[in-house]
């Protein structure tokens, strides 16, 4: 037991030392196992022949997994003669199909503010004539206007319009955006917007939806989307939000 | 090492040449798993095999030269071995390392003084007596033939004090051949 109770090997070295320090080569040759234990320096024939034996060629115990390691390659790995892929984050070869992360990420942040508008809109339109004609109109924009088959249902179930449609209008704008958050890395987002052009089955429920203007929207969306009433806006955010579903689904 | 013709290997491997990944796979394993034994004792062949599936689901990205691919390989199996360390840590259910010496043969073995060179498994377990950082930086130096700056990167450490690290684990291993009979016994 040395002073203060502590044992020597616990002890701070004091200086002495009773190997000499090595020099920066011997260091790096040792440690590449370029130096034998006849080699080396002084004090220093144990550590290269421990580091020569760290290095040692492979005992037939470590290589026996190599049947299990090619079986993984051949069900991860490459597949025969394909081309190798461009080095980069995350998964270069989903994004190399789809647009830049912040784009497409912009256009969701868009979609999900289209859909608040658009929830918000109908909220309004359904609110106003709630003491007269309500049956007929609230009944009818939850099934179209979000592009969701699931708000129709409860829309179908209540006929006092306020609550009936409120409620079932909110989810599909949180999920979609939950929705376009998680697919946003692959790239089936943007080949849905690519394909999207409005050739879709939304349609029909747009017009049964809306009252005002059963036959523009396949053809005014584009031009007039600047000049168009409220109401109007949220039908093009509607749509793209149909179509990531079978792309993904793909 | 693989040599002058890795840049071949890989290339063949990525394209999904089964021997050519062999022999990639036969170059790097003996050192990986015996860092992973150092790392995680007990669980080399395991993290050995999550490291070998993370690097054939990516291995037509990767793009450099033989160190490098070691670089990598190293460095996925660091991450598996962390990772594997937390979890436990979370839930609590091993006390960390057994007697690290335990593999070395007493000197009064039998088998031990039969044996005249010592086992590579029981050089790494020797260093791995070493304090953590230290033995981490001789082993990734040693068992995978990694530069000073690429250690350094793996670890998260400048490279002076990898440099610093290696110096204190050589002395340290010197002295401790020296004065351990356990151990000098079995050298």
């Amino acid at each position: 037991m040395g002073p203060g109770g502590v044992f020597p090997a616990e002890m701070p070295e004091p200086g002495r030392s009773l190997v000499d320090p090595l020099d920066e080569n011997t260091a790096e040759r040792l440690v590449a196992g370029r130096v034998s234990p006849d080699d080396a320096p002084p004090g220093y024939a144990g550590v290269a022949g421990v580091l020569q034996a760290a290095a040692a060629p492979a005992a037939p115990e470590e290589l026996a997994g190599q049947a299990a390691a090619l079986a993984t390659f051949r069900a991860y790995g490459p597949r025969p003669g394909a081309r190798r892929r461009p080095p980069g984050r995350g998964r270069p070869h989903d994004w190399a199909r789809g647009r830049p992360p912040g784009r497409a990420r912009g256009r969701l942040v868009a979609l999900a503010l289209a859909g608040v508008v658009a929830a918000g809109g109908l909220w309004t339109a359904a609110g106003a004539p709630s003491p007269a004609g309500l049956p007929s109109r609230a009944g009818a924009p939850p099934s179209g206007g979000s592009g969701s088959g699931a708000p129709g249902t409860p829309g179908a179930s209540g006929a006092p319009g306020l609550v009936t449609q409120a409620r079932p209008m909110t989810p599909p704008v949180t999920a979609a955006g939950a929705n376009a958050r998680a697919p946003a890395r692959p790239s089936a987002t943007d080949p849905s917007t690519r394909n999207g052009g409005g050739a879709t089955a939304s349609g029909p429920s747009h017009h049964g939806a809306k009252q005002h203007r059963p036959g523009k929207p396949p053809k005014a969306r584009p031009k007039s989307k600047p000049e168009k009433p409220k109401p109007e806006t949220p039908r093009p955010a509607a749509e793209p939000k149909d179509k990531p579903t079978p792309g993904h689904q793909r | 090492m693989i040599g002058p013709s890795f840049e071949a290997v890989l290339d063949a491997a990525a394209g999904g040449d089964e021997a050519a990944f062999g022999s990639l796979w036969r170059d790097v394993q003996p050192g990986l798993l015996r860092y992973l034994d150092a790392l995680a004792p007990g669980a080399a062949e395991d993290l050995a095999s999550e490291t070998w599936l993370r690097i054939v689901q990516s291995l037509d990205r990767f793009r450099g030269d033989e160190r490098a691919f070691r670089g990598w390989v190293f460095t996925v199996a660091r991450h598996r071995a962390v990772d594997r360390w937390r979890r436990r840590v979370r839930r609590r259910d091993e006390l960390v390392p057994a007697d690290a010496l335990a593999g070395l043969p007493a000197p009064d073995d039998p088998a031990g003084a039969a044996v005249d060179a010592i086992s590579s498994r029981a050089a790494v377990a020797l260093i791995a007596t070493l304090p953590p950082d230290q033995a981490e930086v001789v082993l990734l130096r040693v068992l995978a033939g990694l530069k000073v700056a690429q250690v350094a990167a793996i670890t998260g450490k400048r490279p002076g004090n990898v440099r610093v690290l290696t110096h204190r684990a050589l002395r340290r291993l010197a002295e401790r051949l020296a004065t351990d009979d356990r151990v000098r016994g079995a050298v």
